[in-house]
């Protein structure tokens, strides 16, 4: 079986286990740092996505060794709190600037029936910040709307492909 | 494609302009944290995605003079603050080298008009789904 690796990664636990839990349906494995789950596409395909909160990492994790394996990134942060943007601020730059694999930055608001902006701006491709990275907004304990959100780092990388 | 062309310009600021958009302020304080190189790409980002949402709300309706008819023309600009230089250098690309001070004042202005035409979108667009 062929497997890809997803990170997820975020200023708060909760954000990445809740992405994981509506994508996957269930969270395999959680320690300190990391929370791991998978979804089989089919018999030769596995997506693994590792959750990962940078609440309390200090500078020197390893993200370069982090980085190397990814197919590519899911970075979150609470719309309702300019903090949390903040925090995942350097990851965004560190990801962009090291690593050619696809970012999908989402801004995780608590009803995605009433987004900031009409979804018709951010949907259904999300907003092009660079050829590698995408915003959106999205509700990351839905089911639909993280599925949504995986596929957008899907549809990147199938783009970027030879 | 345009937005790759922001040497300089990051990923965190390119969010930080939407953060800033998308909550209804202006995003000319951005400009101040910016060398000369990031403040022209941050124009040209702007630029491409005010279009790009104009687009979005208006379709062939769309006009990129709904975006530069609300900022102050070239001669004008350029008679307010003294210049002599020719209109053509009156540009983020050329003045912000020579005169970066009189160019970033000028540019603040556009990208906030350019911010505050965003937000315009957003609100027509809201207004169709109400109705």
């Amino acid at each position: 079986m062929r497997i890809g690796e997803v990170a997820i990664i975020s200023h708060k636990a909760s954000e990445p286990e809740d992405f994981i839990k509506s994508v996957c349906g269930s969270i395999e494995i959680k320690n300190k740092t990391v929370s791991f789950g998978c979804l089989e596409i089919d018999e030769q395909l596995a997506l693994h996505l590792y959750g990962m909160n940078i609440e309390n990492q200090n500078r020197s994790f390893f993200w370069d060794i982090v980085s190397r394996k990814m197919l590519g990134y899911i970075l979150i942060f609470d719309w309702d709190d300019q903090k949390m943007l903040d925090a995942i601020k350097p990851i965004a730059d560190n990801f962009s600037q090291s690593c050619e694999a696809p970012i999908v930055i989402v801004a995780n608001i608590k009803d995605q029936t009433n987004p900031p902006v009409p979804d018709e701006f951010y949907k259904p491709e999300g907003i092009l910040l660079s050829t590698n990275s995408i915003f959106t907004f999205g509700q990351i304990d839905d089911p639909e709307c993280a599925r949504r959100i995986l596929i957008l780092l899907v549809n990147m990388l199938i783009v970027k492909m030879p | 494609m345009a937005v790759e062309s922001l040497i300089g310009f990051r990923l965190s600021e390119r969010l930080e302009v939407f953060f800033q958009i998308f909550r209804g302020n202006k995003v000319s304080p951005i400009i101040d944290k910016l060398d000369n190189h990031a403040v022209s790409a941050l124009q040209n980002f702007i630029w491409e995605k005010t279009v790009e949402f104009g687009i979005i709300c208006r379709g062939k309706k769309f006009d990129r003079k709904e975006i530069t008819r609300k900022m102050t023309p070239t001669a004008n600009y350029q008679r307010q603050q003294g210049c002599n230089e020719r209109a053509y250098y009156c540009k983020g690309t050329y003045c912000i080298q020579i005169n970066p001070n009189c160019a970033r004042k000028k540019i603040k202005e556009h990208v906030d008009i350019m911010a505050e035409t965003m937000q315009e979108y957003f609100r027509i667009a809201k207004q169709r789904e109400i109705v």
